[in-house]
Order: structure tokens, then sequence, then C-alpha cells
């Protein structure tokens, strides 16, 4: 099964990289975005689906990842090469202070505090204008020429992603990824094994807030401009919900969750103006009738 | 081996465990006995570090135990099962095994690898509690008494060097109990474990154990041999009762 499903995966990208010869801008800019949330969601999947650990305040990463990012490159004049690492290295940083913090509690304090250190965030970015620019955003970001065109960044970002994306599947399929599903079945069992939960629960934080900030500090770049908005916990919001919408069970889920919702978000914006009360629709009828998402949708029909 | 000195621990008032004093020789097949509610579990739970003792100490070969996380004290040589039953119910009998040995070999931390699949040392864990048959059943449904090999199996796989058993046929019918405890006798024997459990079952115990500790209100009334244990006026007043004339 999960082999079918790499090779498929294979298959999307493959077709993904023949995308710029479309000749559409538009195409192109709609693709960008999926992969830069596909990426965010599968990165949070590995808090929700594997852990277990119901993180509120996901978006803080994003925003450090993309404001570090930003800052460096526009504030600092530090070449993107650079900028990139340097902003992942500081957004893993931040995921080591907060999540050693976070992973002491559980369930929903768990959630509760990482919600609380999300809109610390955002109001550190809001007020340090000085830096960030704060409510008015911070604008100009300019990439260097190799990734100027709609085209030219849309194959860096999906390079990008996809390496990503191999890093979080090995991680999910590694003996890290299967303890931590041991620790969300059993927490007491998994101490008594000799596992150290905490720390392993902690080494997984830091992982999915790397990623997070990785798929930001895209963002960041793809809009040339980056809001406090990206730490605001309706960001958190959203990708929680293409997780819940794509399938937590599934490795993949998120990523057809980010499609999903994008995708339906473009198609009614341009129909209707009811776009937030169809999404409501959606996720209750996600919540009663599919509670393992689209992802779990197409395996039940599989087995069919 | 394994030395347990004054343990006490109160919940709320009620002292659950008095003064507990206790030594497990290498090699030692110990139980620990007495009525429901003596303080059997808590003593155990206070060895294991699941819960911390307002005062005493536990040691194994001279190292102090108490105050370690449970994680700690499992790397220093001690695995326990549990009363209750506690497996990963949603992975299979294969897949608990497996995180089993993840833990003992301190790979929890490795990201950058896929998992291993230890076929020999799976299948041979397997084929020890007898659920060779079972490795690719979920957990969650088992029989009772599968759930309670696999929950050996999973105290094994750290190759402990005492093997703490809390009730391990406690819920289980006459044959499975005998069953049971021919099984673990034998792994006791074969793997040189030294085994310190707690049990309801008189015939078990004076079965197999070669010291027994009787606990009555959360104090250790007697430690011997079964005979001497036996012979014991004072267990005797609490099994028996006290003679009335």
């Amino acid at each position: 099964m999960p082999r079918r499903h790499l090779l498929l995966a294979a298959a999307v990208v493959a077709l993904l990289a023949l995308l710029p010869l479309s000749g559409s801008t538009y195409l192109l800019y709609l693709f960008t975005q999926v992969l830069i949330f596909v990426l965010f969601a599968t990165s949070l999947n590995l808090l929700i689906g594997y852990a277990g650990l119901v993180s509120f305040g996901h978006a803080a990463f994003f925003a450090i990842g993309g404001y570090g990012c930003a800052i460096l490159l526009r504030s600092y004049g530090v070449p993107l090469l650079l900028a990139m690492p340097a902003a992942l290295v500081m957004t893993a940083v931040f995921a080591t202070l907060i999540g050693a913090l976070c992973v002491r509690l559980t369930s929903y304090y768990f959630s509760m505090l990482t919600l609380a250190f999300g809109q610390l965030v955002w109001a550190v970015v809001f007020k340090w204008r000085s830096m960030t620019g704060g409510d008015d955003g911070f604008l100009r970001i300019v990439s260097p020429s190799w990734i100027d065109t709609p085209a030219s960044f849309f194959l860096f970002t999906l390079v990008l992603v996809t390496l990503a994306m191999v890093a979080l599947w090995i991680v999910a399929h590694s003996p890290l990824g299967r303890t931590l599903m041991a620790i969300r079945e059993n927490q007491v069992r998994a101490g008594f094994l000799g596992v150290h939960t905490r720390r392993v629960q902690l080494v997984a934080f830091i992982i999915a807030g790397t990623f997070a900030g990785l798929a930001g500090a895209l963002f960041a770049l793809f809009n040339r401009s980056i809001f406090p908005d990206s730490a605001w916990w309706l960001q958190s919001a959203e990708v929680l919900i293409m997780v819940v919408l794509g399938g937590m069970n599934s490795f993949f889920g998120p990523a057809v969750g980010a499609l999903t919702l994008i995708l339906l978000g473009r198609l009614t914006l341009e129909l209707t103006a009811f776009w937030p009360a169809l999404l409501a629709i959606i996720l209750i009828a996600t919540l009663f009738f599919f509670p393992s998402g689209i992802a779990g949708l197409l395996k039940a029909r599989g087995r069919r | 081996m394994l030395e347990v000195r004054e343990l006490t621990k109160s919940f709320s008032g009620f002292t659950a465990v008095n003064q507990a004093s206790l030594t497990v020789a290498e090699g030692d097949i110990h139980a620990v006995i007495g009525p429901n509610g003596a303080g059997k579990s808590t003593l155990f739970n206070l060895i294991t570090g699941h819960l911390i003792p307002d005062s005493g100490e536990v040691t194994l070969k001279g190292e102090r135990l108490t105050g370690l996380a449970p994680h700690a004290v499992v790397r220093r040589g001690l695995g326990r099962s549990f009363q209750r039953i506690s497996v990963f119910l949603r992975m299979t009998v294969w897949e608990n095994v497996q995180i089993a040995l993840v833990a003992k070999d301190a790979r929890e931390f490795c990201f950058w690898k896929p998992l291993q699949n230890e076929k020999e040392k799976i299948a041979q864990l397997l084929e020890t509690v007898r659920l060779e048959e079972e490795a690719k059943v979920v957990a969650g449904e088992l029989s009772y008494g599968k759930q309670k090999q696999l929950e050996l199996a999973l105290a094994l796989a750290g190759e402990p060097r005492v093997l703490l058993l809390d009730e391990p046929t406690a819920g289980m019918s006459p044959r499975e109990t005998e069953e049971s405890i021919l099984l673990i006798t034998k792994i006791v024997k074969e793997r040189g474990v030294t085994l310190l459990f707690t049990e309801h079952d008189m015939n078990m115990v004076f079965g197999i154990a070669n010291r027994i500790s009787v606990l009555h209100h959360g104090a250790v009334i007697a430690s011997g041999t079964p005979d001497e244990v036996r012979g014991n006026h004072a267990v005797q007043e609490v099994y028996l009762g006290r003679p009335t004339h």
C-alpha cells in the first residue's frame, strides 16, 4: 500500500515538473501556493496524526521562517542560499524553546499552550514595527533573478517541497515515527519500555516546526511580502482544517486536504461570496461522515 | 540485587505503603502476597518509578532507582508488566514487540533511517510467549489471556535483569492460570531473570516462589521461604482471621 502511494507521489511530482510548459501564469501561481501548503499541512500532521499532539499554534513557525528569511534577505542583504538555511535554524531554535515547554503538558493543555505561544509570536511580529513593519507587513522582498519568474519560482518550490516531503516521509517511517505512534497510543507503557517520551515528542515538535518554517520562507518569497496574519491563530486553524479534511491517519492525507481546500476556495470565490459558510459545512460533513478525511474515504474505496 | 528500604507512600492521609522493606537476591523468584488493598500494586508502582515515595529508597545492584523517571529505571535493567493490561491496542502484536525492541536499543530518536524489521528477534520473543500465530493480529482484538502474554513479551523485550509482574494471572481461568504459571517459570529459569511478582492465587505462589513477602496494611509483616511464611503466626492471623477463643 505505501509503496503504491510513493509511486503515485513520484508521478505527481513528474507531472508538476511539466506544468511550466502550459505557459499559464495562473496555474503556476496556484500550484506554487498548493505546494507550500502541502508542506505546511504535512509538517503539522507529524504532530497531529503521528504523535497525537494537536497544535493550535503551528503558524508561529510558519511566520518565524517567513519573517526570518525575509528580514535576513532584505534588511541585512544576506544572499538567499544563506538566508533560507539560517531562517530554518532560527525556526528550529524557537521550536526547541517553545516545544520544550509545550510537551510537558498533554491533551488540551498542550493545545492551549501552543495557541498561547502562537499568539505571542503574532504579538511580537505585530508590535516590533522597526524590524517587521508591524501590521503594514514586511514588503518588497526581492528574490534573486534565477527564481524571479513564475515558472522558475514554481520549479524552485517544487524541488524544495519534494525534498522536504521525502525527509518527512523518512521521519514518519523511522523508529522515531513508530515511537511517536506508540506514545500516542499509551504513553505510560512507552515510558516503561524505556522510551524518554517527552524528549521524543520534543524532537518531533522541532522537526515539524522547522519544516513549517521552510513553508513560511517559501510563502514570503512567493508573495514578496509577509504579514502578521501569517502567525495569527486563524492561519493555524486553516492548516489544521487541511489536515482534518485530508485525513490525519495517512501520510499524504494532509497534502490532499491542502490541495482540496485551496482549489475549493478558488472555485467558490469566483462563484459565490459564501466560501466561509461552505467551508464550515464541508468541515462538519467531514467530521460526521468521514472522520478519516478524504484519504480515509479513498482507502475505503480501494478496499471494496 | 534489588533492595527496597522503608518505602512509605500516603494518599491524602491514607498510608498505602508503610515502611515496607524487602530484599530480592539474584535468581530469586520472590512473591509479594497480601489481602486486597494491602498495597501490593502501590509498592510495585513505587519500585518502578511510576509513583514517587514519601520516604525510603529502592536500589538495584547498589544503584539508586528512587527519583528516576520510568524510562531511566527501565534502562537500568528493570522490566515490568501491568495488572491492568497495558499494550498498544491499535497496533499489531508484531508492531508491539517491534516498538519494544526500538526502545530497548535506544533507537527511538533515530529519525533518519527506516524502521528495521528484525524478523528473527521479534519471532523469537513471540515464540517465547507463544504468540507466533497471532503476529499480525491487532492487539486490541486478542483474547484477554493472549494480551497478558503480549504484556509479558513487552516486559521481556528490554532484557531486564529484574522482572516485576503485577498479578500476571489476574482475570484468567484456572486453566489459563496454570499454563501461564508454567510459561513464566520456564522463561524465568531459561533467561536467568530475577522475578518479583504479586499474585492472589496461593497455589501459584507456593508452587513457584522461593521467597515470599506478606504485605498487610501497607507493611511487610513477614518475609522468608514458603515454609517459614506458612508457619508464621502473624500471616495465619491475616489470612485465617484471629482465633475467637
